[in-house]
Formats: structure tokens, C-alpha cells, sequence
């Protein structure tokens, strides 16, 4: 005999009525045929001055010459989407800096944040130009690391990535980056000093307080953002 | 004409390949089903702009499309990611005011049998928690199977049968028509 329940709710799903809006084919087909996507309107904000002071200095050229699909920026972070040529295993260095947390708060000017979930850092370590804060747990393939730094300034990382994804966390927005990509990492003290690109491994990156932070680690989105939860 | 799945796998190659009319087959095909996910899982007022942005992801990632699969279910995985996140981000701002369904999915046009008692059901799904209404949804007003819904919503099959069952037990309690006895009796 039939759930008349389960009836009722099929005999509803015959009454529900959704239209497809007249523009809606013509809109995709119009995005998708253009050269350079458009980026996602609610990204615009925060890149649009990024990227014109980015192509102002030159610096645009991602580090594997990949096209730029799909760009957008985060505080300090700049993302560049296009496919990475490379097939290497992501790598996390981890951060051997034997400072405690105290010492890299005085030397960077602000106090690093860590997430409860991590507990204390097996390493502590400051950029020479003191802006950037890095912390890490673990060593090898388990190596979690979480760099953070003042999401004012100029900005610091360059990526290609394949996919990357708005989620939510605690705090508000963050942007996963599951693919491995390439980062490059500009010392920005004068000298412009520039590092040597390397794949990084699933990232998540998100604004909080004044400050910007880039967890990475092999690690899946729900724990990364349970990590970032944890993270005051 | 029926059209079958080979088809789709078939437009997809063709897409790829940089046909542009093989995608232009593809959104008009599959836009009905789109609107309708996105707008039953919550999308709102956003609806339109959602599915706009799914069949867009959708055409930039072909390339992890995988042509042994049917195309609906990964289609509409990425419709109702879209979907989960306009809803997220709205409740953030609109304090949960999209909870309730919009009224007009009942199309007001037309003759509904029963209108009052099928609103008062959709009501009821609407208060369900997210996970067992996406479920729910899924399943009877989207009329997706078992495997289809585990797809669409990222879940285990396990967790789409048992969501399922807890939201129809609720759903259930809601329209206890003892219950709603008593309130008539009152009245």
C-alpha cells in the first residue's frame, strides 16, 4: 500500500513551477564564450585594485606562465587561476625557526594567532623582513603550517590554481584551494626579493582581525575549517 | 523524443572540444532541472544568478567531467553547492528569512488541487532542518533517486536513507491530522 504520505508529496512535486528565466541561456552562453571569464561579481570588490597595482608593477606574470583564467585577490593574497603544467607531489615545508611565540610577536608587531585545535607550534619562525609570521606541527607529509600576516600590505602570495571555492568560516568568508598550485612569495623590503615558486599543497586562506591567514596541509576542507574555527 | 545520456556524454566531448552550440544543447536541456534544484534547496530570490553561476563552473570544469557518468547529477552537485552557499550567505545577512519557500512555487496561475493542504506541506518541509529537508527534497520534489541525491548533495547513500527517513517521521508529527483535529475543534 502507498505511503500517503509519499503520495502527497509526489502529487506536490507536480505543482511545484519553476521557470527558466528568458536571459538566463543566453547570459552563460554570452560568459562562457568570452576569451577571460569574468570573474565571480562578489570577488570584484576585492580585486580590482589589486590587480591594476599588480599590472602597474609588472608583477602579473604568474610563476609557471599558466593563462589566467579566473583571477581574484584576498587582503594580501593573489590569486591567479590557470592550470599548473606541473605533475609534482605538493610539498609543505615545515618551519624549523626555534622562536617562541613571544619572540615572533615582538619581531613581526603583532601576536600570531593559533588554533586551539593544533595546539602549541612544533616551529615558530619570522620572514626577514619580519612580516610574515609561519608556524608548523608535525614534519614529513603529516607537516601542517600556518603562515599569517598584516592583510594591509602589498600583496604577498601569487598562486595558480585549478579550482578554488568560497566556503564560510567562523569568522566569515575563506577561500579553499584544493589543487595543488604554485605559490611565489615576494619579500617586499625594498629589494623585491623573490623566492623560488613550489607547489603547495590544499589551502585555505581567510581574512581575520587585521590580519590574513594561509593554513596548508594535506589535509580535507572540513578539517581545515574546523582548524580555522579553532583559531583565536 | 526521449534523450538519452549518451547524448549528453557526446555534447560534453564536443563542448570540450570548443563547440560552443554543443554547450548552448546542453544549457537548454538541463536549465529547467537547474532552476528547479536551486530554487527548491533554498536559493530564493537568487535563483536565477545561482544557476547563472553553476552552468558557468560547469562549462569551466568539463575538463573533471567524467564521461562515464551521467551529466545531470555532476550538473546539478554544482548547482546545489551554489545553491547551499547563496543560502548561507543570504541567512547570514536576512537572519534565516529565507527559510520559508517562496510562495510562488506553486505557480498561482493555475488551478492547484488542494492548494491549502499542499502549501501547508510545503510549509512543513520548509521548517525541516537543512539536512533532512535537502534530503527530502531531493528525493520527492526533485524526484532524484537514492544514488542521484547521494551525488547531488555530497553524501554517502547510508546518510541519504537515513536523513530521509528521519525527515518523513517528522514531517509526519507536523501534519498529525489528530493534531490538527483538535486545532479544528476549537475553532
Amino acid at each position: 500500500m502507498p505511503d500517503p504520505l509519499e503520495t502527497r508529496l509526489r502529487e506536490l512535486a507536480h505543482d511545484v513551477r519553476v521557470d527558466v528565466p528568458a536571459g538566463l541561456e543566453a547570459a552563460v552562453l554570452a560568459r562562457v564564450s568570452e576569451p577571460a571569464p569574468t570573474p565571480l561579481r562578489r570577488l570584484r570588490r576585492w580585486f580590482v585594485g589589486l590587480f591594476l597595482a599588480l599590472l602597474g608593477a609588472g608583477a602579473v606574470a604568474s610563476p609557471v606562465g599558466a593563462s589566467i583564467l579566473e583571477w581574484f585577490g584576498f587582503h594580501g593574497v593573489n590569486v591567479v587561476e590557470g592550470r599548473p603544467s606541473v605533475t609534482d607531489e605538493p610539498t609543505v615545508p615545515a618551519e624549523l625557526g626555534g622562536l617562541s611565540l613571544d619572540q615572533a610577536a615582538e619581531l613581526a608587531g603583532f601576536t600570531p594567532l593559533v588554533p586551539a585545535r593544533l595546539g602549541d607550534p612544533d616551529g615558530v619562525a619570522v620572514s626577514a623582513d619580519r612580516r610574515l609570521v609561519s608556524l608548523s606541527w608535525g614534519s614529513g607529509a603529516d607537516t601542517v603550517r600556518l603562515d599569517q600576516f598584516r592583510g594591509s600590505i602589498d600583496p604577498l602570495f601569487w598562486k595558480t590554481v585549478d579550482t578554488s571555492a568560497f566556503v564560510t568560516v567562523a569568522v566569515g568568508d575563506a577561500l579553499w584551494l584544493p589543487t595543488a598550485h604554485h605559490v611565489t612569495v615576494v619579500a617586499d623590503d625594498g629589494t623585491r626579493q623573490q623566492l623560488a615558486p613550489r607547489l603547495a599543497a590544499p589551502t585555505l586562506v581567510w581574512p581575520q582581525g587585521v590580519l590574513t591567514l594561509r593554513l596548508e596541509g594535506d589535509h580535507d576542507l572540513q578539517r581545515a575549517i574546523k582548524i580555522a574555527d579553532s583559531t583565536g | 523524443m526521449t534523450i538519452s545520456a549518451d547524448d549528453d556524454a557526446a555534447l560534453v566531448g564536443r563542448a570540450r572540444a570548443g563547440d560552443p552550440d554543443a554547450y548552448a544543447v546542453l544549457v537548454h536541456r538541463h536549465a529547467p532541472m537547474a532552476m528547479r534544484t536551486a530554487a527548491l534547496l533554498g536559493a530564493g530570490a537568487n535563483t536565477e544568478d545561482v544557476v547563472q553561476e553553476a552552468l558557468v563552473k560547469a562549462y569551466r570544469s568539463l575538463d573533471r567531467f567524467r564521461d562515464d557518468r551521467p551529466f545531470r547529477p555532476w550538473l546539478l552537485r554544482i548547482v546545489a553547492n551554489e545553491a547551499h552557499n547563496a543560502h548561507r550567505s543570504a541567512a547570514r545577512r536576512a537572519a534565516r528569512e529565507l527559510r520559508t519557500w517562496q510562495p510562488e512555487l506553486l505557480d498561482p496561475a493555475t488551478e492547484v488541487v488542494d492548494r491549502e493542504a499542499k502549501e501547508e506541506l510545503l510549509a512543513a518541509i520548509g521548517r525541516l532542518p537543512d539536512k533532512l529537508r535537502r534530503v527530502v527534497t531531493c528525493r520527492f520534489l526533485l524526484e532524484l533517486d537514492e544514488a542521484d541525491t547521494a551525488l547531488v548533495l555530497a553524501v554517502p547513500r547510508g546518510t541519504v536513507k537515513s536523513r530521509l527517513s528521519r525527515g518523513l517521521a517528522r514531517l509526519r508529527v507536523e501534519l498529525d491530522p489528530e493534531a490538527r483535529g483538535k486545532e479544528a475543534g476549537h475553532a
